[in-house]
């Protein structure tokens, strides 16, 4: 029986490790000698080999003892193995023993700032004659029986070894077990210390053997965490277990999860984890409103929750959760995502020239990637803010599957009912709240298996009743107002990967939209049942190349009823007031709509560095029957590890807004609007950890969509066209990006964009500022972590303001006396520039199950009066800009367990 | 653009200040400014206007605040502060509300510099004007400095302690047509949490002590 509860004197515990040159190792002239602590990662036995115990020593029940110097190579195999003590008692064969075993030991190698090294440990080898016949378990301080006088006595039954003293290692917060962690307990006997010393197995658990009674001292001091160090008082016969909390030096967010990033294959790309997203200044911990600060997108007005991509029409981007699109990203025009960040890998977004596997937008692509559950433990957090709260729970189940689940309230209702005083004009029937709700399960019955249901729900809803009915408006014929959004959508994905070769994702998504809106005589009420399929397989033909063909097709079932003046397209100046005199009333019933598409790509590589992708999009729109085709390519080259040149184009579709191409609203005629993207860039990579990259993109809008004067007959009678797919548009621009990850306890990046975006309306024969062309685009920003689990981070950004249309005068209204704007040329002038400081201070409390987390949001520092719109008197002959939100502090508080 | 400077200039300032040395788990040798601290000041303050183009003040009268916050480095911490005061003169009175993120670097020994940024209300009013706005004053972003020496009357303990403090402390409200500083003088009484024994390079004599 060998057992490593070797017994040495405490001191070697903290310098028992010294850097070995391999080639040297046992000459070792010029050894440098280092703390065992300065490792990142000591020596762990991977596989351990028993002692042959020498055949004389075992007949005669003599135990033995080696000290040996064992010196670990870097790839972890054992390069030499010298004596350190004698063996006691010499001469029966017990070093001999102990160094064959020691020949064949591996172990995963020392670590010193993340690289492997060569170290040099004392190991002892421990020789107990194993026992004939179980023997009843023996107090550790229990005396052999005296032996009898004139007889020669039996040898001396060997004593089973008993656990009285074992625990478990926990990380003090997280909970997770602490494997292979040394523990040491040690005390001052007598003339000398006497140490022992045991390592954590895979579940943080340790164990002492025949510890003696009295008190002992406890030192756990694993590289990367604070010195663990208490006192155990062992009594005879009894057991003493415990748990112990070993605090992490830092807790890091920004290396928690380590996902596989996919390789880069398209032209622009951004990554972003979501323990990067949970830190970024400025969102108040929101995952989505990081989009913001990419490049390429522009700044959105305040609270409009739009997302406007290289020049493109918010309507153009499209946002899908792992592949399935979902209709609704923000409550409440950007308060909040509707997806939290406990449920999320991270986000990628393509500003363009994105990959053929998705459609139906000429803008760019935002997926969020839905997280891949592996807890190793039931964990979650409660998070609280000053908007609302979530819940987030995961629990493993089994090694194979997990489940999670999250909800959250806001309580702007309570709040807002608190604060409107009783003699206020107005009464809130249902305060602005909103909810989500998600569930998310996931099954590895193999590697080769992965199947994941999500389901997400959101509602959003707010109703207020004016006292008095002219509040509302002269023309509107009631004093209630009332908007709900609601959707779910349930998604089943299951991806099958049966080789190196071939790998194949099916997903079926499910669900519904609801949107109701209620002032007086207007209404805009739409029950959607949406269902999408889609496949994709993958096939590596050869090394150079690989296939990836699928299909989608979504399916749309709508119910609808509206009745609205017809909202004003892009370009138009938004009317002062609204004309409720000219109402268009729709209703639709069971109205189906097929999407179906198709898609194929190959990424060759014909050459080292050369990566083509090639492809093509097939896609059909029911609403305006029409069949598009949409090649596609994309190239990158590699021309050093460190400096690749990159280049698309490729052909993109969508169809018309559903008000566009109504027979009502629109112009049934109308047609898919087309996009091509041309781009093309430099990566530069100086450093590991730092990208630099310089991308120039063109984009050419065709088949706009556009109003027009022009009329037709229809049924023999004369209507106007109102709609045509004569407006065209043009964007150029360039987007620099450097972007530092995680290290020197920071991470960061810096985005700009220089772009221009114009179009030419129908019947016109000059291009035009389209409306959200912003030139400058600028975001700064970065988190710094500092000890003690402090982050401080700040964001800055500068862009451009939007353009308008200015008013040049105004006519007055005879019969109504009001006075209408006369507009002069369409956006024309430019709002001011916007400019922003945020700042972020994040702060953990560690405990032994829990961790507190509290962020101190900090926006708009030095309160800048942003410009966010322009306000007319009654007859507009005066103006003042609409200021945005003035300095504000949000509170967030966070309690992970 | 010459306030986002300046704000821009003092985040680099903060971070440049905390992040010269970020050593995770290293173990500190016991020291008096150690750990979380928690301090209750009483000032004498002073308020100085700028409305309409011309300057009030300066007026005095008297200030508190409460400041919460950890030393994260041996040298560096960061905080809370949630700060008051009230002065008089010339007939008129102005009334100070502050909230702010606060950093401190010890430049000497215990004698530390304060920087800080946050929100402040200042309010001005003239009791005799009957026509007086009643938004007289400003409101939004605060900057704040200061200096301060944390006196350790008496040492009982390794790591923290009480602490009298010393301090000098100037604030700064800007706005558009009327922008505002005040002053702090005075002292607090700071108790220091002191770090625990496990994040503390401690002899073998202490290290194991209950």
């Amino acid at each position: 029986m060998i057992t490593r509860a070797a017994p040495h004197a405490v001191v070697l515990l903290f310098v028992a490790l010294a850097w070995a040159p391999s080639a040297a190792a046992q000459t070792a002239p010029e050894q440098r000698q280092i703390e065992a602590t300065k490792l990142s990662k000591v020596p762990k036995l991977k596989k351990s080999v028993e002692a042959e115990y020498p055949a004389e020593a075992r007949d005669k029940g003599i135990e033995g003892e080696v000290a040996l110097l064992i010196v670990v190579g870097a790839v972890g195999k054992v390069q030499s193995v010298g004596i350190a003590e004698p063996a006691n008692p010499p001469g029966m064969g017990f070093e001999e023993a102990a160094v064959t075993a020691a020949q064949q030991f591996e172990f995963e190698p020392a670590e010193v700032d993340g690289k492997p090294i060569a170290v040099q440990i004392n190991y002892r080898f421990k020789f107990k004659p194993p026992t004939k016949a179980p023997l009843p378990p023996a107090p550790a301080t229990s005396a052999p029986p005296p032996p009898t006088a004139g007889a020669t006595p039996p040898p001396a039954p060997a004593k089973e070894p008993v656990t009285n003293f074992s625990g478990l290692l926990r990380e003090r917060g997280t909970r997770l077990p602490l494997a292979g962690v040394l523990v040491t307990v040690f005390r001052d006997d007598g003339e000398k210390p006497l140490g022992f010393e045991a390592t954590s197995d895979d579940k943080g658990a340790f164990h002492f053997v025949d510890l003696g009674s009295g008190p002992w001292k406890i030192l756990i001091d694993p590289p990367g965490y604070y010195p663990f160090r208490t006192t155990e008082e062992i009594h005879p016969g009894e057991k003493t277990q415990v748990t112990y909390y070993v605090e992490k030096g830092t807790y890091n967010p920004f290396d928690l999860t380590v996902t596989a990033v996919r390789p880069r294959k398209e032209v622009s790309r951004t990554v972003i984890s979501a323990q990067e997203i949970d830190k970024i200044p400025g969102t108040a911990g929101d995952p989505l409103t990081v989009i913001q600060n990419f490049a390429g997108v522009a700044r959105a007005p305040l609270l409009s929750g739009l997302i406007i991509v290289r020049g493109s029409a918010p309507n153009d981007t499209r946002v899908f959760a792992d592949g399935a699109e979902i209709p609704l990203v923000y409550h409440f025009g950007g308060l909040r995502s509707v997806i939290p960040i406990g449920l999320m890998d991270g986000l990628e977004f393509y500003p363009g020239n994105f990959s053929p596997s998705y459609g139906r937008a000429i803008g760019g692509i935002i997926d969020v990637q839905i997280k891949k559950l592996a807890p190793k433990r039931v964990g979650g957090y409660i998070d609280v803010s000053i908007l609302d709260s979530s819940l987030y729970l995961e629990v493993p189940l089994g090694d194979k599957a997990a489940v999670a689940a999250a909800v959250r309230r806001s309580y702007l209702d309570v709040l807002l009912n608190a604060t409107i005083p009783s003699d206020s004009t107005v009464n809130l029937i249902t305060a602005p709240r909103y909810y989500d709700y998600q569930l998310l399960a996931n099954y590895r019955p193999t590697p080769a298996h992965d199947i994941r249901a999500f389901f997400i729900g959101s509602d959003d809803r707010f109703a207020i009743l004016f006292k008095n009915q002219g509040d509302l408006g002269t023309q509107v014929n009631s004093n209630t107002a009332s908007l709900s959004t609601t959707f779910y959508r349930s998604l089943l994905t299951y991806r099958w990967i049966p080789s190196d070769r071939f790998e194949n994702m099916a997903q079926i998504a499910q669900g519904r939209n609801q949107t109701s809106f209620r002032v007086g005589q207007l209404a805009f009420d739409i029950n959607q049942y949406s269902s999408q399929m889609r496949d994709t397989a993958r096939f590596k033909a050869a090394a150079s190349a690989t296939f990836s063909l699928g299909g989608d097709v979504i399916f749309q079932k709508t119910d609808l009823l509206v009745r609205l003046p017809r909202p004003p397209q892009e370009g138009e100046p938004q009317s002062m007031q609204l004309d409720i005199s000219n109402l268009i009333e729709e209703h639709l019933n069971g109205q189906v709509q097929w999407l179906p598409g198709a898609f194929a790509e190959l990424e060759w590589k014909p050459i080292p560095g050369l990566l083509v992708l090639p492809g093509v999009r097939v896609d059909h729109f029911s609403s305006v029957n029409e069949t598009v085709v949409q090649p596609r390519v994309t190239a990158r080259f590699q021309v050093t590890p460190k400096l690749t040149f990159k280049a698309g184009a490729g052909r993109f579709a969508q169809e018309p807004q559903p008000w566009e191409s109504d027979s009502k609203f629109g112009n049934t005629a109308l047609k898919t609007e087309r996009a091509w993207h041309y781009s093309a860039g430099v990566e530069y990579k100086p450093r590991p950890y730092l990208t630099v990259d310089a991308t120039g993109f063109y984009k050419d809008l065709q088949n706009m969509v556009s109003t027009t004067n022009a009329v037709i007959v229809q049924d023999g009678m004369t209507r106007p066209l109102v709609y045509d797919n004569n407006g065209v548009g043009r964007v150029i621009g360039l987007e620099l990006v450097a972007r530092h990850d995680f290290t020197h306890n920071f991470t960061g990046w810096l985005a700009y964009t220089l772009s221009r975006s114009e179009r030419r309306d129908s019947g016109k024969t000059d291009y035009r500022l389209f409306d959200y062309d912003q030139t400058h685009i600028l975001a700064v920003l970065g988190s710094y972590q500092l000890p003690r689990n402090w982050i401080v981070g700040g964001r800055f950004r500068y862009v451009s303001g939007n353009p308008i249309t200015p008013v040049v005068g105004s006519v007055v209204n005879a019969s109504s006396d009001q006075y209408s704007p006369v507009f002069g040329q369409v956006n024309s002038a430019r709002l001011g520039a916007f400019h922003q400081l945020d700042l972020r201070i994040d702060k953990k409390w560690v405990y032994p199950r829990w961790i507190l987390d509290v962020y101190l949001d900090l926006q708009n520092v030095y309160n800048r009066s942003n410009p966010e719109g322009i306000t007319y008197n009654y007859n507009f002959t005066q103006s003042k800009p609409q200021q945005g939100l003035p300095i504000l502090p949000i509170l967030g508080i966070r309690g992970e367990f | 653009m010459g306030r986002a400077l300046w704000g821009a200039a003092l985040l680099g300032l903060l971070t440049l200040a905390g992040g010269g040395r970020a050593v995770a788990q290293e173990l500190e040798p016991p020291a008096p400014r150690q750990g979380y601290f928690l301090s209750l000041g009483v000032y004498g303050a002073s308020t100085t206007a700028h409305e309409k183009g011309a300057w009030v003040g300066p007026w005095v009268g008297a200030g508190g605040a409460v400041r919460v916050g950890e030393l994260i480095t041996r040298r560096f911490g960061l905080g809370l502060t949630i700060e008051g005061s009230a002065t008089r003169g010339d007939g008129q009175k102005a009334s100070v509300l502050a909230l702010g993120a606060e950093a401190s670097f010890a430049v000497v020994g215990n004698l530390a510099l304060r920087g800080g940024l946050g929100i402040a209300s200042m309010g001005l009013h003239d009791p005799r004007d009957p026509f007086e706005s009643s938004t007289r004053g400003v409101t939004g972003a605060r900057f704040a400095a200061g200096i301060s020496y944390d006196w350790f009357v008496k040492r009982k303990r390794l790591s923290g302690g009480y602490a009298l403090t010393p301090s000098v402390q100037v604030r700064y409200v800007p706005g558009d047509d009327t922008y505002g500083f005040y002053t702090l003088v005075g002292v607090e009484l700071t108790y220091w949490t002191g770090l625990p024994p496990r994040q503390l390079a401690l002899p073998a004599s202490e290290a194991w002590r209950k």
